[in-house]
């Protein structure tokens, strides 16, 4: 941090002089020389404050500066010594700060005061700026000694120009805010109101009408008043289009103002509530238990207070805070979040009560921070909108080429006016743009969106359900993802013996059982030592359990609630008097209670504790039923009964009791006195077990190829076993590395590290799992990545797909992520991806159906273009008929087509994988497009056969002839009829087509054709159905009926499978009313069709025959181990 | 939501269906092929708007409902 902001040009060495001229040298080394008036007013005007000289002849100048554009620090030697008030000072380190940066000045304040002291000596030591940086840049690098030195309450105070007795003035209050800003977490930019005015005037929709219009106003066809009104409609399509936007906006921007809160805040010396967003730095605040935390604040009082920081650490378990005005040593790397004095924004006060000096608020709070750092993260696009931009793109510009091609054709070689080959040209253009894919992304994307959140997990936007599928990396948390989230005693050590207890999170159900028998509550309750033990546990113990629904939740700490759950498994519940309280505290690492026993009035203290500062206050242990000493062999097996839990991961605490005669005669039970002498009870083990569904959950992951990646905030032994448990690595050594390890390991070792398999993250901060991320990605991997507090928005956001917890996770890290697991639970993710996979499936089979149909669609503009004398078999009208008809609905069914079986025992989809690959195109078009076009042609000649124009051996020439100049109008009959024979069977294929589609290799017409998952849930939502209408809900004849047909279809899986997607049959269904519409309805003189025989009809249905016996043939081989990718 | 889902992409895509149907419309009326009254274009024009809107309307008020609660779960 300090090192960041240095340069040599900003250290000078051998200083020498007065004071004031070395602080003028230094100011003019400063990279802002054009703030050097300020940095001399700040000096000349308030002189150094008292706090400026650090002592051990070092001294910090520092001042906070308006519009300053960063810090600044400048950093001066001098040898020889100069005189600061009655101190000599040879380091002088001059510090600025931007005036709104109040937390960043503090923190700065802080890590110059802990750093300088302590290379002060080496810092003489240098003779030039270069040796100075080396130093600094080594000591901040290995700060991680305990030498964090705390400001005192009076030092913040004095730094914001604040009064801890009365607090800010309100006068003062609202001269920061309008100088600072307010509490409040900026939102990302918005798109400015005439830009989305603009696009509504401008989408595709839109540009079509404009055509419209200008048609109107070329002077060969003139028609102004025409022009005139469509212009009026487009105007107001596109007002309206953008207060429909407008209104929807409005609604979310509503229910933001709805989580707005209140703060007490102390100003003028009395207690008011005003709104969290005008806190400002110096503002003294009051907090109760349960108060969320308004702003980052400097405790300075604080009574019992424990934080929940999970909205920034992820970790669930509540941390102590305290007042302190001593240094506070923190031993190791640490992160700030971490001190014990200050209470952050967004956490929550679980405990106690508190008074705190708002040190920083909204963008300058750590919360502002992370919030900063998540929006300056581009949000790339997803592979699918990549790859339907350049498919778009690709098949626009292949319609454009093709129909200009035959555009000039028409008019140059086959004699067309330029409007006819225009026409034309519009024909070819529609017949080759799938314009119903966009849509049926849509509808496919939200579909899977919809079978995602049957599945417990909630998409946010829709082309994130697809990068799901091409998943091949996810980086999952531990707490609460593959594991319960809660604590539970799994182990016991007591009277020497080691014990097992069963039972699902905090159910009080359980067994007991030694050396693998179950021992009976008898057997409980007449061994002393466990009994005392169960009762200590149940007796020293501030949480309580509370049923929820079928389950339980422990209300208060999760490892006291555990010890409850343990307790209450054998039936043991204390009822003594409680006379006495010594919480926990971190020094000591230990809480008691004193008791007094029912009826007997005998006093016992219970104690527990970490395992070896509870031993060392014991003088005894339990051993059948009496107190013996505790000599040091007894406790060395203790101390390794202990170590062999504890690398197992498991958490140790310990439990002792005390109930001698000067506890007896004790008035007070100080800790220092009471916790003395105590005799030794057991050790309770307890873990946060391992989700079930997630060992099948991670060997599904293997067998798609995905791979695993822990990233946790815990401890690396926990981690490793947790690890174990759920099968990382498929039984290979799971590598494990911390996150300080991370931090020395350079991109490329680390690189090579994220190549090999999977790996456990322990002990990791925000920025690890940032760098992690962004390492994958660059790898080329699709990273799908967990989190639920603030600290992990930034990985949420850079993720390909980040996933938010539903339960435990927080806002912020709602808002960064994509995805919102509703269960928490890893399995659910493993189900995401699965149907992400089924949507690329879909949209491809969307896209293979549209395309087969194309040729049938352009094989009669290029006859009739290149051979003058061969008739139109389809007209522009036509194939507008077939877009509308036969190219939406059915083809939107197979964008809501479940996952296919075996979807997951492939690996994940290459990301650069075409969604159209001009392979797929020639295979589309020349192949089924041509068998389809084929039964056209057929059906055709059939309709010219039986009405006496053509017949085997006659060309396509002998069919009736088109009118002239293609004035439709003055068609014949016979013409007519023949469009609606080559029109019907593009809809006849097309339903074979799109019912084949449905599977890649499973048969229609086998048992094996639905996914087991949705034929279930199919099969009983049928079952199930009963009619909704209120009149008569007492008749039972449809629900019956129901039940029947349920049983029916589960016996007949061939019709099952036909009638599994009705979207696909109501399309069916559809296209065939739309046909009668187009031959027998007033529409025929619009689209341009008539009638024919019956048995034209029929025949029609031979390409539905030919389509269906190719496909299967196909999928056939295609079971039996051969792609056969060339027949598409 | 299914319903709206169909529908929505349906009715947005009849609309483009019929303002192209306008386009060749006004081209037919011009080149003498078909005899359509300006009332009838200018009506389907303003069929595809509503429809166009319509689809519109449904497709915003289902992305409503899909977007996850506050604080979901």
């Amino acid at each position: 941090m300090i090192v960041e902001l240095l340069r040599p040009e900003k250290i000078a060495t051998g200083l020498a002089g007065e004071f004031p001229q070395i602080l003028e040298a230094l100011f003019r080394r400063s990279a802002f020389p054009d703030r050097m008036a300020e940095f001399r007013a700040a000096f000349a005007q308030g002189g150094l404050n008292p706090y400026s000289y650090l002592g051990n002849e070092i001294a910090v100048p520092h001042a906070r500066i308006d519009g300053l554009p960063g810090p600044e620090i400048i950093v001066g030697i001098a040898r020889g010594g100069v005189r600061l008030g009655g101190n000599s000072v040879r380091i002088i380190l001059f510090l600025a700060t931007p005036t709104e940066q109040t937390e960043e000045h503090l923190q700065l304040l802080q890590r110059l005061s802990a750093l300088l002291p302590m290379v002060k000596d080496e810092l003489l030591a240098q003779r030039d700026a270069n040796g100075v940086l080396r130093v600094l840049i080594k000591g901040e690098r290995e700060a991680g000694m305990a030498t964090y030195f705390n400001l005192t309450q009076e030092q913040v105070a004095f730094e914001l120009h604040t009064d801890l007795a009365r607090g800010l003035s309100a006068v003062e209050a609202g001269r920061r805010l309008l100088h600072y800003g307010p509490n409040l977490l900026k939102g990302t930019r918005k798109v400015p109101w005439y830009l989305k005015l603009a696009k509504n005037f401008f989408s595709f929709f839109a540009i079509l009408l404009w055509i419209a219009t200008m048609l109107c106003f070329v002077p060969a066809v003139n028609l102004p008043q025409l022009g005139i009104a469509i212009f009026a409609v487009i105007l107001l399509n596109g007002l309206f289009a953008f207060l429909q936007e407008q209104k929807s906006d409005r609604a979310l921007e509503a229910l933001q103002k709805l989580i707005s809160q209140r703060s007490s805040v102390l100003r003028d010396g009395s207690v008011a509530e005003v709104d969290a967003a005008t806190l400002v730095p110096g503002d003294v605040i009051l907090l109760e238990e349960g108060d969320l935390v308004p702003a980052d604040a400097r405790l300075i009082e604080a009574v019992e207070v424990e934080v929940d920081n999970s909205s920034l650490t992820g970790e669930s378990h509540p941390a102590q805070r305290y007042k302190s005005d001593k240094p506070i040593l923190i031993a190791g790397k640490f992160l700030w979040i971490e001190l014990p004095n200050i209470v952050f924004a967004g956490t929550t006060l679980v405990r106690g009560r508190a008074r705190g000096v708002v040190i920083g608020a909204g963008m300058h709070s750590e919360i502002g921070k992370i919030a900063g750092l998540t929006q300056a993260i581009r949000v790339e696009q997803s592979p699918l909108q990549k790859q339907l931009r350049g498919t778009v793109m690709a098949i626009s510009a292949l319609a454009g080429g093709l129909g200009l091609v035959f555009l000039l054709l028409g008019w140059l070689v086959a004699g067309l006016s330029f409007f006819e080959a225009f026409v034309f040209f519009i024909g070819l253009f529609v017949a080759n743009v799938p314009e119903g894919l966009l849509p049926t992304v849509t509808l496919s994307l939200a579909m899977g969106v919809s079978r995602m959140a049957k599945r417990n997990s909630l998409v946010k936007s829709l082309p994130s359900v697809e990068t799901l599928g091409c998943t091949t990396v996810i980086c999952c948390d531990k707490t609460g993802t593959l594991t319960q989230n809660l604590m539970m005693v799994t182990e016991l050590y007591v009277d020497g013996k080691r014990l097992a207890v069963s039972g699902v999170g905090y159910r009080p159900q359980g067994a007991f059982s030694l050396e693998g028998k179950p021992l009976s509550l008898e057997r409980i309750s007449e061994w002393p030592a466990l009994r005392r033990l169960l009762e200590c546990a149940f007796i020293c113990n501030n949480a309580r359990l509370e049923k929820t629904g079928s389950d339980y939740r422990a209300l208060g700490d999760p490892t006291e609630g555990a010890l409850i759950t343990l307790a209450e498994k054998a039936g043991i519940r204390g009822i003594h008097q409680r006379l006495h309280l010594n919480p926990f505290e971190s020094a000591r690492k230990r809480m008691s209670v004193v008791v007094r026993l029912e009826g007997r009035g005998e006093k016992l203290l219970y104690v527990k504790g970490a395992p070896l500062e509870t031993l060392r206050e014991c003088d005894f242990f339990l051993s059948d039923g009496e107190p013996r000493r505790l000599e040091e062999s007894e406790r060395s097996r203790i101390v390794a009964e202990n170590d062999a839990m504890a690398s197992r991961g498991l958490r140790v605490l310990a439990l002792a009791y005390r109930d001698d005669a000067e506890l007896q005669r004790a008035a007070d039970y100080p800790s220092e006195t009471a916790e003395r002498r105590l005799v030794f009870l057991g050790l309770t083990a307890m873990s946060d077990p391992v989700r079930a569904e997630v060992p099948p959950a991670i060997r599904a992951c293997h067998a798609a190829g995905i791979r695993v990646m822990m990233i946790t905030g815990d401890y690396a032994l926990t981690a490793a076993s947790i690890g174990g448990q759920i099968g990382l690595g498929d039984g290979a050594p799971l590598p494990t590395r911390t996150g300080a390890e991370i931090s020395e390991m350079s991109d490329a070792s680390l690189r090579a590290l994220l190549a090999r398999g999977e790996i456990i993250f322990a002990r990791v901060a925000p920025e690890h799992k940032l760098r992690v991320v962004s390492l994958l990605k660059e790898m080329g991997e699709v990273v799908a990545v967990t989190g639920d507090g603030v600290n992990d928005a930034p990985a949420l956001k850079k993720a390909d797909i980040g996933i938010a917890m539903g339960v435990r996770g927080n806002d912020v890290a709602k808002e960064a992520a994509n995805m919102i697991l509703a269960d928490d639970d890893f399995s659910s993710i493993v189900a995401a991806i699965e149907e992400g996979r089924a949507v690329f499936d879909n949209i491809k089979r969307f896209a293979a159906y549209v395309l087969n149909s194309n040729p049938q669609e352009m094989y009669p503009y290029v006859l009739w273009v290149l051979f003058p004398d061969v008739p139109l078999a389809m007209t522009i009208m036509g194939v507008l008929a077939v877009d509308v008809g036969t190219d939406l609905i059915p083809a939107m069914g197979l964008g809501i087509e479940p996952p296919e079986r075996g979807i997951m025992e492939r690996p994940p989809r290459r990301r650069d994988e075409k969604l159209l690959s001009l392979k797929f195109i020639l295979r589309s078009y020349f192949i089924q497009g041509s068998l389809l076009a084929f039964s056209c042609y057929a059906t055709y000649l059939y309709q010219g056969w039986i009405s006496g124009a053509w017949r085997p051996g006659l060309g396509l020439a002998a069919m009736p002839a088109s009118p002239p100049g293609l004035k439709l109008g003055r068609a014949s009959p016979a013409y007519l009829q023949s469009l609606t024979a080559y029109f019907f069977p593009t809809v006849t294929t097309q339903i074979a087509n799109v019912l084949c589609k449905r599977s890649r290799q499973a048969s229609l017409f086998g048992r094996n054709f639905l996914h087991p998952l949705y034929r279930r849930e199919l099969l009983e939502r049928l079952a199930a159905w009963r009619p909704r209408s209120p009149i008569a809900p007492e008749i039972a004849t449809p629900g019956r009926a129901a039940s029947w047909l349920a049983r029916f279809l589960d016996r007949h899986y061939i019709v099952l499978n036909l009638v599994s997607n009705p979207l696909i049959d109501l399309g069916i269904l559809f296209e065939l009313f739309l046909c009668y519409l187009f031959f027998y309805t007033p529409l025929s003189n619009i689209y341009f069709f008539a009638p024919v025989p019956w048995h034209v009809y029929l025949f029609a249905f031979h390409g539905t025959a030919l389509l269906l016996a190719f496909e299967e043939i196909k999928k056939y081989y295609r079971r039996r181990g051969h792609p056969l990718e060339f027949l598409g | 939501m299914t319903f709206t889902r169909v529908i929505s992409p349906f009715f947005q895509k009849l609309a483009k269906h019929l303002a192209l149907l306008t386009c060749l419309l006004i081209l037919e009326r011009v080149s003498g092929r078909a005899e359509i009254g300006q009332i009838w274009i200018f009506g389907l024009a303003l069929a595809a708007s509503l429809l166009h809107l319509g689809g519109r309307a449904l497709r915003l008020r289902s992305t409503d409902g899909a977007q996850p609660a506050r604080g979901a779960g």
